[in-house]
């Protein structure tokens, strides 16, 4: 199918790279269906794109590839609105916050992951009660840019 | 708005299936017990309003603001070995 994004223009998606958002993104409980765009061939990045809103992106990452040390046990009630049955199938991915003109000052969100299921494309963001995890982890140490 | 009165160990009853007990209540900390089914999310506000605010600045990011980001990924995996020397004479001090 067709959508038309701002940073991409219009763009031919599969559906099978589209997710419906059963627990909506906070902030943006219209916002039900997105799509995962490849940044580029190996990135770490992706793009994951409204299909309703044309400038409506976040950048997404894997936690894990900045080193971050980052397990948590997945909400039973996130399991059941998910239909996750294999551990294999869920997908997690975390927000990237990236400072206008201050990349080095990014952050990832990883407070309230983003949780898929890749057999059904089902996904919500989920908030880690009760953990230590911070909203705003910072990608990079201060002094390692100086 | 609704606004109700409660003394310590009385409860409030919303939709038939949430029960919401004052525990406590001393100076300026209440200690609230809710019983709800599991479907209903119940978040300390703050929290909530945390991740909704940095969601809403995540979605700013321009198309080179990653590029940008990319090119200090790398950077940093070197940066991080110079680090680790820094490191090492600071312990020597």
């Amino acid at each position: 199918m067709k959508i038309n994004t701002v940073r991409f223009g219009e763009i031919e998606v599969s559906e099978l790279s589209c997710f419906e958002m059963v627990d909506s993104i906070l902030g943006y409980t219209e916002e039900k269906e997105f799509v995962l765009i490849e940044h580029k061939e190996n990135s770490n990045f992706k793009w994951l794109q409204s299909t309703l809103t044309p400038e409506l992106a976040f950048v997404v990452t894997f936690a894990g590839f900045f080193g971050i040390d980052y397990s948590f046990e997945l909400p039973e009630t996130v399991q059941e609105s998910l239909e996750i049955v294999d551990v294999d199938d869920i997908l997690v991915l975390n927000i990237v916050l990236i400072p206008r003109e201050k990349p080095q000052e990014s952050t990832i969100n990883l407070l309230a992951p983003l949780i898929f299921n890749i057999k059904n494309r089902k996904g919500s963001q989920v908030i880690l009660s009760g953990s230590n995890f911070r909203v705003d982890y910072p990608l990079f140490e201060k002094e390692a840019l100086c | 708005m609704l606004v109700l009165s409660r003394k310590n160990g009385q409860k409030i009853i919303i939709n038939d299936n949430i029960e919401i007990t004052i525990l406590d209540s001393r100076f300026d900390i209440c200690k609230i017990a809710i019983n709800a089914p599991k479907d209903v999310k119940i978040y300390r506000e703050e929290i909530y309003n945390q991740i909704q605010l940095s969601n809403k600045m995540s979605n700013k990011a321009s198309a080179d603001a990653i590029e940008s980001l990319v090119s200090l990924v790398s950077k940093d995996l070197e940066t991080n070995k110079k680090k680790n020397k820094v490191f090492i004479i600071k312990k020597e001090k």
